[in-house]
């Protein structure tokens, strides 16, 4: 096929070429070295060595199961209270608006302020244990020490600051997905005899599909990657996450002698967890786009 | 005892604006009643009460003897066509037709059944695995439809159904629906805001406005006896010519003056014995109004004489634009006449088909 020079110059895959060139050098380039990295032992020569030291840290096996235990947990709490939530603002009452505005507010804090805000809760002395004892659900005499929280109550306690952080995200996902949502989908539910759960199961839920796949993925790409929360509330080393391994042995031991191999490693592996779980969860809940208009 | 009775039925919004004032209506058994009116007059509103979607403030409906006024949707035994159809973009053609059957609790082989006979009278055999997504307005609308007929409800409830169809398919889908209605005898409640739609397949045509009925009759009834200024004013395309006028007596015949007497001529409406029982009025300011189809022209011979401003052809008919007691009048003539703009002509009013309207009340004054 003949391509003359004038076309050739004129194409508009031109216009790819800074994308490429900025992907090539600052997101291909360090990948690559990371792999690389975690698959050679000190010398440079090809090895699992880094894989098989790892597996081996009872830390890292914690990790691995704190991260998925979070995961879930976060990904089905948050799901279903950011769908309620987001149900009930889109009725449209009289102050929706400003609910709507006070459920947005964790949204603006940093995670080191969320951090701060409920580690000053969770002490002995703290207003969580104030609050449950002005509820009357707490014996002041005897209150709970939440710093004191170890492994699966210390990962649950995350859980519930998590989704006290992030609910306004996925919340404002569905809530813009319901607010596209003809109405006359779930009307005519409800003429043809559908009662409002078959009509939230059969009718809304499948319709606003697309909408709620997006907000889970992005929640789950988070939630694989938690860590500063975890570190702001306990410190390092006390519930061990994936990626808080991998900030541990980039901060704290720096110097150790695995330490980079070693987070150059989970890095991998967190990487490659994320794809995986989010191409089963694609298979799982996507099977078929009917390729429909929402509204 | 009709067979559905709606009695002062009123709605009021929460942000206190009321949609619906106060509606009686009765409809018979396998009546085609269309509620028509301009945007905002309530029509929908009613419409959504009768289906349960709206809760209603005052008043009660009554269908086939059973109180429905606040039952949920789905214990009212109503099927309803959409504005948007609202086919459900992710089950097939043939889920669609089934799902409210299920709901029912039919058995699998009834609702199999069912589904083919329905998509049979509707045509969309063919589409019956397809997702809405792959059909054309059109085809939906048809979907639609037989969805509403599978489940033979008491009451068909149709929300301006073709306003979102192309003029042409509009045509054709209104036949189809007369046609459906013809065969079911489903006693159906359509609301629109085109006259034509409503004309063309009701049985009775209600016509509302600010949330109250203005008239209720059929489409000649309504077209030709108007009820009220607003009814005059709002049927027809283009509507009924309309000014406000004294009358007065001429030798033997009755002549309308302008309002105000800004030195327009006087209309000459006929001899006075063509208007019977108009005596009282002599002398009083009065609405008259009269349809463009029933003035007819002739060459210029001293009485109601005009120029032609304006010619508008439409093929069939043609519509001339003249002043008239010193306001715009159209006349409607038959077939593709040839005028020249200015051109003088005699107007020839019917006088069996001028209406007259009380200037306070804007009611129809009836001639004895």
């Amino acid at each position: 096929m003949h391509v003359s020079r004038r076309s050739f110059f004129k194409s508009p895959v031109w216009f790819l070429v800074p994308v490429v060139v900025y992907y090539a050098a600052f997101w291909i380039r360090p990948t690559i070295s990371v792999i690389i990295e975690s698959f050679t032992d000190k010398s440079g020569a090809f090895a699992f060595s880094n894989y098989v030291r790892l597996f081996s840290q009872e830390a890292i096996r914690t990790a691995f199961l704190n991260t998925v235990l979070f995961t879930i947990g976060s990904a089905i709490l948050q799901f279903v209270l950011a769908f309620a939530l987001a149900l009930w603002l889109n009725r449209k009452f009289r102050f929706s608006n400003l609910v709507l505005f006070i459920t947005l507010i964790p949204m603006a804090f940093p995670p080191a302020a969320v951090g701060i805000l409920w580690k000053t809760g969770l002490y002995r002395f703290g207003w969580i244990n104030s609050f449950l004892c002005a509820l009357g659900l707490m014996n002041p005499a005897n209150p709970v020490d939440w710093m004191s929280f170890r492994n699966l109550n210390a990962v649950m306690l995350l859980i519930i600051v998590d989704t006290w952080t992030v609910l306004p995200s996925v919340m404002i996902i569905l809530l813009a997905g319901l607010q596209n949502f003809n109405k006359e989908f779930e009307e005519a539910g409800w003429v043809f005899g559908a009662n409002k759960f078959q009509t939230l199961k059969d009718i809304v839920f499948p319709i606003m599909k697309p909408t709620i796949i997006t907000a889970m993925i992005l929640r789950m790409i988070a939630a694989v990657q938690v860590w500063l929360i975890a570190v702001m509330i306990f410190g390092y080393n006390v519930v061990p996450f994936l990626v808080e391994r991998i900030a541990y042995n980039v901060d704290v031991i720096t110097f150790a002698k695995y330490a980079r191999k070693d987070a150059y490693t989970i890095s991998v592996i967190v990487a490659a967890i994320v794809l995986i779980s989010v191409s089963m969860y694609l298979r799982v809940s996507g099977d078929k786009q009917k390729g429909g208009e929402i509204t | 005892m009709s067979y559905l009775k709606l009695s002062s039925l009123k709605k009021t919004y929460p942000n206190g604006v009321t949609a619906v004032k106060d509606i009686d209506l009765e409809i018979e058994k396998g009546e085609f009643v269309v509620l028509l009116g301009p945007s905002g007059c309530g029509k929908t509103t009613t419409l959504r009460m009768l289906a349960g979607l709206e809760e209603v403030t005052e008043g009660s409906i009554v269908l086939d003897g059973k109180d429905i006024t606040h039952l949920p949707p789905r214990q009212r035994d109503i099927s309803m066509i959409f504005q948007s159809y609202a086919v459900w973009p992710h089950m097939t053609v043939a889920e669609n037709i089934a799902y409210p059957l299920k709901l029912r609790k039919m058995d699998k082989r009834a609702i199999a059944s069912k589904v083919e006979e329905v998509a049979k009278i509707c045509k969309i055999v063919d589409y019956l695995d397809r997702y809405p997504a792959q059909l054309s307005g059109g085809q939906r609308q048809r979907v639609a439809v037989a969805r509403a007929l599978a489940v033979n409800s008491k009451l068909s409830l149709m929300d301006e159904p073709l306003s979102n169809l192309d003029a042409k398919l509009r045509v054709s889908v209104r036949t189809f629906l007369k046609e459906i209605h013809r065969n079911t005898g489903a006693t159906t409640i359509f609301v629109t805001h085109d006259q034509a739609e409503a004309m063309a397949l009701a049985d009775r045509i209600v016509v509302m406005n600010e949330g109250r009925v203005e008239q209720v009759g059929s489409t000649r009834e309504i077209y030709n006896e108007c009820g009220s200024l607003f009814t005059a004013q709002f049927m027809g395309t283009p509507p009924a010519n309309i000014q406000k006028v004294a009358l007065a007596s001429s030798r033997g015949r009755l002549v309308a003056a302008a309002g105000g007497g800004e030195g327009a001529m006087p209309l000459d409406l006929g001899d006075r014995s063509a208007f019977p029982g108009m005596e009282g009025l002599i002398g009083n300011e009065v609405f008259l109004a009269v349809r463009p189809e029933n003035i007819a022209i002739g060459e210029p011979d001293g009485v109601n004489e005009a120029s032609i401003e304006i010619v508008e052809p439409q093929g069939a008919y043609t519509i001339l634009v003249t002043r008239v007691l010193g306001g715009e009048w159209k006349i409607m003539l038959e077939g593709d006449v040839d005028f020249r703009i200015g051109q003088k002509v005699s107007l020839k009013i019917d006088p069996g088909k001028v209406m007259f309207y009380d200037a306070q009340s804007t009611k129809r004054i009836s001639l004895s």
